[in-house]
C-alpha cells in the first residue's frame, strides 16, 4: 500500500472505501453510503452528507472546524490538514485511511 | 487559586483553543467585521453587569440566568477585547477576566480549566441519586450508528443557528464515572430561536443526551467545550444511552422524528447565508451576540434588542480585509499573551 497524503487526527478509526473527492455541492448528490469523503472544511449544510460517510478527510482546517466536529460527534473516522488531499486522492479510488495516524493509503 | 495562577491558567486555555487555527469564515470572517459591534457590545454588557450589581443581584442569580457555563467562560475574550478598544486599564480588564472566571465557577462542581481533560458539572459524589434514570441498552450496533449520526446533525444545526457563539445552545459535559465506566452529557438549549431566525418547527427548545461509553473510550472535554477524542469507537463503545426532549424520558425514534426538521432548518439557513451580502450577515452576528448576553438584560427587565448606533455602523462600516486572513500560530500566540 502506498501512503498517498497524511494529516492530522480527529476522530481515530480505521476504514477501507471509495474515495468520494467534493469540489461543490453538486458533488455531494453523488456520495454513497460508505464513502469516504475528501473535501474541503466549509459550511454547516456538509454535515448532512457527512451521515452517509464511512470516513472524511478534510483538507484544511483545524481540529475545531465544522466537519472536523461532526465527524467526531458521528463517530466517523476523520483526519483534517490534509494538503491537497484533493488533488492527491483521486475520486472513485479505493483508500484506507488509518485516521489513528493520519494517514490514507491507496488500496490495491 | 490565585488571582495570578487563574489569569496565566486562562491564557493557556485560550492557547489550547485557538491552536488549532480554527478557520471561522462561516458564514463569514468573524475577525474582519466584529470592530462594527464589539465596543457597543462590551458596553453594554459592563453597564449592565455592574448596574445588576448596584441591585443587589447576585453572581449566583447571573450564573442561574446564563444557565451553562461555556456561555460565559467563551464570551470572556470578547468582552476584553472590547475593554481593550475602550482603552479599559490593563487591571480593569484583568479584574474582569477574574470576575467572569469566577461566574463560571458558580455554575460547575469541577475545575473552571478542566485540568483533567473533564467538565464536571453535577456533583460526582451525588450523581448516582441524581441522575436515577433509565438508560437504555445500545445493544444494537445499528443504534449507536443513528445515534452518533444524530449528534454530528445536532452539532451542525447549533453551528448553523448561532455560528460560532454556539456555546448560547449548547454544553457538553463529563466525564462522569458510572459503574465503572464512563458518562458524557449533552445538552441542547434555545434550539429555537424565533427572534433570530423564521425557522421550521422543530417542536422542541431542548435536548439532553446522556451517553455511557467504556472506559476505553478516551475522551476529554477543555475548558472552550471543544469535545475531543483520542482511541477507541464511540460507536462500538457506547454501552448504554438516555435521550430527553423538553425534559420528557423519549426515544431513539423521537429523536429521529427531529432530524429532517433540523437538516431542513440547516439548508435554509445555509441558503441564506448564500444569498445574504456581508452587512446582513454582520448583522445577523450581531443579532446572535446580543442574544448570547441577553440574560443580563432579561434580569434587569429591559429588551436586549440592537440599538439603532449598531445598526448604523454595520450599514456605514467597511469590512477589515486586513483581518480576513488567517492568523499564524505565531499570531495567535502573541495575540493570547499580549492582550490581557
Amino acid at each position: 500500500m502506498k501512503e498517498i497524503v497524511s494529516g492530522m487526527s480527529v476522530s481515530p478509526g480505521l476504514v477501507s472505501s471509495t474515495a468520494r473527492v467534493i469540489y461543490n455541492m453538486s458533488d455531494l448528490e453523488k456520495v454513497k453510503y460508505g464513502d469516504i469523503l475528501v473535501l474541503p472544511n466549509s459550511d454547516p449544510i456538509y454535515a448532512i452528507y457527512v451521515m452517509r460517510a464511512a470516513g472524511t478527510i478534510c483538507e484544511n482546517g483545524g481540529r475545531l472546524s465544522h466537519l472536523c466536529i461532526v465527524s467526531l460527534e458521528m463517530g466517523i473516522p476523520c483526519i483534517t490538514n490534509a494538503k491537497n488531499a484533493r488533488e492527491l486522492i483521486k475520486d472513485g479510488e479505493n483508500i484506507m485511511l488509518d485516521s489513528s495516524e493520519g494517514k490514507v493509503y491507496r488500496n490495491g | 487559586m490565585a488571582n495570578e495562577k487563574k489569569l496565566l491558567m486562562y491564557k493557556q486555555s485560550l492557547e489550547s483553543a485557538w491552536g488549532y487555527n480554527d478557520y471561522n469564515d462561516w458564514p463569514i470572517k468573524y475577525n474582519s467585521i466584529m470592530h462594527l459591534f464589539l465596543n457597543n457590545f462590551t458596553q453594554e454588557f459592563l453597564h449592565d453587569f455592574i448596574e445588576l450589581k448596584s441591585k443587589g443581584v447576585t453572581n449566583q442569580d447571573i450564573a442561574k440566568a446564563f444557565y451553562n457555563p461555556s456561555r460565559i467562560y467563551r464570551i470572556i475574550h470578547t468582552v476584553i477585547y472590547g475593554m481593550k478598544n475602550l482603552k479599559y486599564s490593563a487591571l480593569e480588564q484583568k479584574e474582569m477576566v477574574i470576575e467572569l472566571l469566577d461566574l463560571t465557577a458558580l455554575m460547575k462542581f469541577g475545575s473552571v480549566f478542566n485540568e483533567n481533560g473533564k467538565n464536571i458539572i453535577l456533583n460526582p459524589d451525588n450523581l448516582e441519586s441524581t441522575l436515577k434514570r433509565t438508560f437504555l441498552k445500545a445493544d444494537d450496533r445499528e443504534k449507536s450508528v443513528k445515534l452518533h449520526r444524530l449528534l454530528g446533525i445536532l452539532w451542525a444545526y447549533t453551528e448553523a443557528i448561532f455560528f460560532r457563539a454556539h456555546d448560547v445552545t449548547k454544553e457538553i459535559h463529563g466525564l462522569y464515572n458510572i459503574d465503572d465506566n464512563s458518562l458524557l452529557i449533552r445538552e441542547y438549549m434555545n434550539l429555537m430561536p424565533n427572534k433570530l431566525w423564521n425557522l421550521v418547527d422543530i417542536g422542541c427548545n431542548k435536548i439532553k443526551i446522556f451517553t455511557k461509553y467504556t472506559k476505553e473510550i478516551e475522551l476529554n472535554v477543555d475548558s472552550y467545550n471543544h469535545l475531543f477524542h483520542h482511541s477507541g469507537s464511540l460507536i462500538d463503545g457506547l454501552l448504554e444511552y438516555r435521550i430527553e426532549i423538553d425534559d420528557n424520558e423519549s426515544s431513539l425514534e423521537d429523536l429521529i422524528d427531529i432530524m429532517p426538521k433540523l437538516s431542513e432548518n440547516i439548508i435554509s439557513i445555509n441558503q441564506w447565508a448564500k444569498q445574504a451580502d456581508w452587512k446582513e450577515k454582520t448583522k445577523k452576528y450581531a443579532e446572535i451576540y446580543w442574544f448570547r448576553k441577553s440574560p443580563l438584560r432579561d434580569l434587569l427587565g429591559m429588551p436586549a434588542d440592537l440599538s439603532e448606533e449598531v445598526i448604523g455602523n454595520i450599514e456605514l462600516g467597511q469590512v477589515d480585509e486586513s483581518r480576513v486572513k488567517n492568523l499564524t500560530d505565531k499570531q495567535i500566540k502573541y495575540l493570547i499573551y499580549s492582550f490581557i
